[in-house]
Order: structure tokens, then C-alpha cells, then sequence
């Protein structure tokens, strides 16, 4: 091998990432910030940590934004969006949103057990209930704070939270803030939970996701519950990719593998499939008495703004009354999954809308990422901490919105560029 | 803070290699001091660092050594070089007593006190180390390489003995190959030197490998710290 001799004795802004910046060696709490601001500013300036790039059209499938590095306007097909229904930009979802606005204003201006609470929002925690066949739904503010304030509100100390390790940040979190103990199993393997169930003792909540955020997968429902019964751990089943998606009715993966009763609380957002905000916890009444005083997220945060609970609740009833558009995104996911496969695309396990192309360098990802943006393609990189370290990978979100002619040119670029950089041999 | 030795010590190597290795953070925080965090790359999974060293030139002759160390978050000072990874060294081995001794005294790094033996096997684009005490197998790692280029990296280690917490820049200079490509491999076999790491979960495949050739460590001079909170 070639011996590419280059003196390195500068600092390279790769070799850094977020970790780097936990701790200083100061007593003053503001001694990280100047070392992390001329990292970060240094890496922007080279390309890395392109985020937050502003677009000015709606989610679909042809966007405008603002590019970081050159702040050039460009327009880019987009695979990057949830909005995997096509809802968010509806006619009728905007009508709704509209409507809402001039009956309520603009903002709830109150905690949903103070003054927040308005008629729009029991009405979709009633529309949630009914949709998920059970006795009651809650509706939070983000689909964070209804993970934190689920898993805060509902565990203590003492007690034990066991998730998958590749659970969303928010699952994280409200573990954390529980106080609980926390634990982490082998990413979808029921094996692992069960040794981590074997070695607890006391309440136990297994904590799952529907679909992956990150890997597009789908967990394997039944095996995860006959272990976490076994054990009798409670399970929360987060359905934030696979809500309105899967089952024949939609109603999440849960319904998918006729376990809708044995999972004990479902969560879910309205932030994916359904384009909008905010997330919902749907379980018993019970759960919704308890939570009501015990998750602190939503206690001490302004309810959802009535305006998107308005176009929320016109999405959800859309979702409901077109399972066309189901049909539509799982076509045009078989589509685009057969294209890159036949591509030689490495997509690793996912089986969803979501499909990761998978990267593994948390280096070059950035390079590739540009060229993409020059050849017209919108993918976002997605490095530590959002995946592991060594996990860095652009990641597809297919909407059923789009076409087969856009899927096949995103396709068409991603392979050149791929091909270009030789990841793809 | 004091600064308890003030030179700067230098060890020329013909190989050096490391793999970064996931295992679990209940595992890491049972060996770290409380107030060392662990690099969590995965949530529940830190980083083992496993390094082999083929020194032939250092202030107690030539000698091989055998590192393990978990990866943990760096303390970043205003106006100096930042490191580019800090590491907690657990347990080392070392073919020699002469250099086990010195490390021990200068370094305050915990050692497996016995003499053990390392064999390097270089072969085409990779390289393997046999690690035994007595004909008892220790480790087996193997590290492929990737493009080479010169470099000048500088790290951060953290020790502890029962005198206090201490920590050490050091410098390494020398061709550097580093690849995420999961092409080499570990085996840690149950011995005496791994008996922390006995039924544990650690991964079999680097995520991340390391390889330097014809390199020089400079360990700059011991600080002593309050607390690894504080410097």
C-alpha cells in the first residue's frame, strides 16, 4: 500500500467530535465554550456539521433551502423528511390549521392543567383513544417530552428501565431523569433482555420501538414480549416511525403483530407519519389519571399549540379515511428498495420507510454529503451521537408524496456519488 | 495541581497497534474512578482499548507492552492543544521488570506483575500479537491497515494509585494507518491479567484500528490532581 507521507502536526477537526467537549480542566463552567466555538466554527468552515439548514418550501419531495457552507440558495430532491403520509402540506390539514387559528389564536397560552387545555385538544386525545382501542390518550408537546414524561413520570428510584440500545434519546432521558436503574439490551435481541431481566429484581419497564429512527428496522415484537412477560416487566412500545404505517389498519406495528393488548403503554408523534407536532401516550385510564400529575413535561410545559392540534386531528382523520396513502408509501418503498439493491447499496436491516445508507465513516460522510447537495440530492448525514461512532450513515425517509421518477433520480444520484467516492464498488 | 517529575520521557517503537472494542458501560464504570466518564459511542456501551507496544529503544532498553485501557472524556484546557482522545489505563503487562518498575514508579500505571511475552506476526496489510504469561494465552489481536500518512497526535491519560489521581499528555509521532473498516479481530482469554474483563461482554471485532510503525512516545511530565473533576 501507497505511503501517503503528509505532516499532520496541526490539529485536524475530524479527530474531534462532540465527546470531545464534555469537560474542561476549569472550575468555570464557560472555560469548554471558547475551545468548543473555535472547533465548531473551524469544522463548519471545512464542511462538517452541516445542520439546521434552512429551507423555505414545505417538506416534499422538490425543497428549497439555504446550503451551509456557501449560503447558496439550491433547490435538492428531498429524502429527507418524514412527513411520510404526505400530510403536513395537505390542503385540508392547512385549512384546518387555518381554521384553528382564527377560532384560538395562536398559542395555548397555559399548561394543559391550568388554562392550556381547549376543546381541539381533548377532542384529538379522544380521536387518539378511539384510533388506538384504548381507554385514554394524552397528548404532549413534543414527541420528546412524552417519552421523558412518560418513563420520569411513571418510574422511581430503585426501579428498573431495560431498553434497547438503540432507543431514542428521549427514552434515554426520561430513564435518566427518572432516577431509576437504567439498562440496555443488545439492539432487538430478545436473548439480551432476557439476561438483563434475569439479573433484575422489582418494577421493570422494558422500553421498544416500533421501527428504528436511525435503522429503518422493525423490532420483533413477539419474542420482546413473551420475554418481558416472562419476567413480568410492563412494555412501552414507542411507535414514533411505525404509527398510521403499519397494521392493516394503521395502527403501528403493534397492531401488525396482533399484540395491541399485550403492550401495556403505546406512545407515538404526530410529527411523522401525520406531518405535524407532539406525541400522544395511549394506555388505560389509569395511566392517564397518573400521568396527568406525574409527567412533569407536559405539567410544566405550554400545551400544544391549538393550531397544529387542529391540523393534527384533520391529519389523523385523513390517515384514517385514505388507507391509499399507505399503500402508496409501502409502494414506493418497495421501489426505491429494489432500485438500490439492485444498485448494490448497502441499507443494512431495514425493512420501512426509513433506509439507511450505510457510510460507516464518520469522516468522510461530510465530503459525501456535499456531493450530493452539488448533485442536486438532500440527505441528511447522521453521525455520533444520533448513531453510534462508527455508524455514520445518510438516512432515506420515503413519503408516499413522492413519485417513482423522483425516487429513481434520488436513487440515480445517490449511486453516482456513492460510485464517485468509492463506497459503492 | 503540582508537578511531580519535570522531564519529558521518550520511547521509540518499531510497531504499535490498538483496537477500540464495544463493551459495557456497567463494566467500564466499575473499573473507572467515580468521576472519569467513559465514551459511550453506543448507549450502555463504552470503548476497551486494547494497544500493543514493540519498544526498542526507551530509558529501560527494549521491551513489549501490553495495554488495556477504557476511553473517557478528555479535559480540554483554554490555549493548549486539545487532545485527541484520553484513555483510563487499567491493567498493563510488560515483557520486563526493568520496564514494569520504571512505569510503575514514573507513571503510576497499574501493572499484571509478572513478565509476559508478546510475538508479533506482520503479515501483508495486517499484523498479529500472541500475548501469554508462561505459555497461558492473554490476548490475540489482529490490526489491518489502511492508507498511511506521518502524524503527530497528542493524548490524555489518567492514573490513579493509592497516593493519588495523576494525568499525562503524551505525544505520538510516527506513519499512522486508521481504518473503521472491522476487518481485524480480538480474543481475550480468562488469565490473571484479564481477570477484569472475565465474562464479560466485549466485542470480538474493533470498530475502530490503530497502527503506527517506526514512532516515538513522548510522555510529558506527571501532573497530580486534586481530583480528576479538577486539575
Amino acid at each position: 500500500m501507497a505511503t501517503r507521507v503528509e505532516a499532520q502536526t496541526s490539529m485536524s477537526v475530524s479527530d474531534y467530535d462532540y465527546s470531545s467537549f464534555f469537560y474542561s480542566s476549569s472550575d468555570d463552567p464557560f472555560a469548554i465554550l471558547e475551545p468548543y466555538n473555535e472547533w465548531y466554527t473551524r469544522a463548519v468552515q471545512q464542511g462538517y456539521y452541516l445542520f439546521a439548514q434552512a429551507m423555505s418550501t414545505p417538506p416534499q419531495g422538490w425543497v428549497h433551502l439555504t446550503e451551509g457552507l456557501h449560503h447558496r440558495h439550491v433547490k435538492l430532491l428531498n429524502l429527507s423528511s418524514y412527513n411520510y403520509l404526505g400530510l403536513s402540506y395537505r390542503p385540508e390539514v392547512i385549512a384546518a390549521a387555518k381554521a384553528a387559528l382564527d377560532q384560538y389564536g395562536l398559542g395555548a397560552a397555559g399548561s394543559p392543567i391550568l388554562s392550556g387545555t381547549m376543546d381541539v385538544h381533548v377532542q384529538l386525545e379522544e380521536a387518539i383513544a378511539r384510533f388506538k382501542r384504548k381507554e385514554a390518550a394524552m397528548v404532549f408537546p413534543t414527541g420528546y417530552s412524552t417519552n421523558v414524561g412518560m418513563i420520569s413520570g411513571l418510574m422511581r428510584p430503585g426501579d428498573w428501565v431495560i431498553a434497547d440500545q438503540n432507543a431514542h434519546a428521549s427514552i434515554v432521558d426520561g430513564a435518566i431523569l427518572s432516577k431509576a436503574n437504567v439498562q440496555f439490551f443488545r439492539h432487538n435481541s430478545p436473548a439480551h433482555l432476557e439476561k438483563k431481566l434475569r439479573s433484575t429484581t422489582g418494577k421493570k419497564l422494558v422500553a421498544i420501538e416500533g421501527v428504528y429512527s436511525m435503522d429503518g428496522d422493525v423490532c420483533p415484537l413477539p419474542e420482546l414480549v413473551e420475554v418481558a412477560k416472562k419476567y413480568g416487566a410492563r412494555i412501552m412500545l414507542d411507535e414514533a416511525h411505525s404509527a398510521f404505517l403499519y397494521g392493516e389498519h394503521g395502527r403501528g406495528v403493534a397492531e401488525k403483530f396482533g399484540l395491541e393488548d399485550e403492550v401495556d403503554i403505546h406512545i407515538g408523534t404526530f410529527s411523522k407519519a401525520l406531518g405535524g407536532q407532539g406525541g400522544y401516550v395511549a394506555g388505560s385510564k389509569n395511566l392517564y389519571n397518573y400521568l396527568k400529575g406525574f409527567a412533569r413535561s407536559r405539567v410544566f410545559s405550554c400545551a400544544l399549540s391549538p393550531v397544529v392540534t387542529a391540523g393534527v386531528l384533520r391529519s389523523l382523520e385523513i390517515a384514517q379515511a385514505e388507507p391509499e396513502l399507505r399503500t402508496k408509501l409501502w409502494e414506493n418503498v418497495q421501489h426505491i428498495r429494489k432500485a438500490l439493491e439492485d444498485e448494490g447499496v448497502d441499507v443494512g436491516d431495514s425493512t420501512s420507510q426509513i433506509i439507511p445508507i450505510m457510510v460507516r465513516n464518520d469522516r468522510r460522510i461530510f465530503e459525501l454529503c456535499h456531493q450530493l447537495f452539488r448533485a442536486g440530492l438532500y440527505l441528511q448525514p447522521v453521525i455520533y451521537p444520533a448513531v453510534a461512532k462508527h455508524r455514520s450513515r445518510f438516512r432515506v425517509s420515503i413519503s408516499a408524496s413522492h413519485t417513482f421518477d423522483q425516487l429513481d433520480e434520488g436513487v440515480s444520484i445517490l449511486v453516482r456519488v456513492l460510485r464517485e467516492e468509492g463506497i459503492l464498488v | 495541581m503540582s508537578s511531580r517529575n519535570d522531564g519529558f520521557v521518550q520511547y521509540y517503537f518499531r510497531d504499535a497497534i490498538g483496537g477500540f472494542f464495544e463493551f459495557p458501560t456497567e463494566n467500564a464504570r466499575a473499573i473507572l474512578p467515580p468521576d472519569l466518564q467513559p465514551i459511550e459511542p453506543h448507549h450502555g456501551s463504552s470503548v476497551l482499548s486494547v494497544m500493543a507496544f514493540d519498544f526498542h529503544q526507551s530509558p529501560v532498553g527494549e521491551y513489549g507492552e501490553l495495554i488495556l485501557s477504557i476511553l473517557v472524556s478528555p479535559r480540554i484546557e483554554q490555549g493548549q492543544p486539545w487532545p485527541r482522545s484520553a484513555f483510563y489505563p487499567f491493567r498493563l503487562g510488560t515483557t520486563t521488570r526493568e520496564s514494569r518498575e520504571h512505569a510503575i514508579e514514573r507513571w503510576h500505571l497499574p501493572h499484571y506483575m509478572q513478565d509476559i511475552s508478546i510475538a508479533w506476526e506482520r503479515g501483508d496489510g495486517h499484523i498479529t500479537i500472541h500475548a501469554t504469561d508462561r505459555g497461558q494465552s492473554i490476548v490475540d489481536m489482529t490490526v489491518t491497515e489502511h492508507e498511511w500518512s506521518n502524524v503527530e497526535h497528542r493524548y490524555q491519560a489518567f492514573m490513579n494509585d493509592d497516593e493519588g489521581a495523576y494525568s499525562s499528555t503524551i505525544v505520538m509521532q510516527g506513519q499512522f494507518s486508521e481504518n473503521e473498516e472491522e476487518r481485524g479481530g480480538i480474543q481475550i482469554h480468562s488469565q490473571a491479567m484479564t481477570d477484569l474483563l472475565e465474562d464479560w461482554e466485549v466485542d470480538v471485532t474493533p470498530f475502530r484500528e490503530l497502527w503506527m510503525k517506526n514512532g516515538k512516545q513522548t510522555f510529558h511530565p506527571l501532573q497530580q490532581l486534586a481530583s480528576y473533576a479538577r486539575r
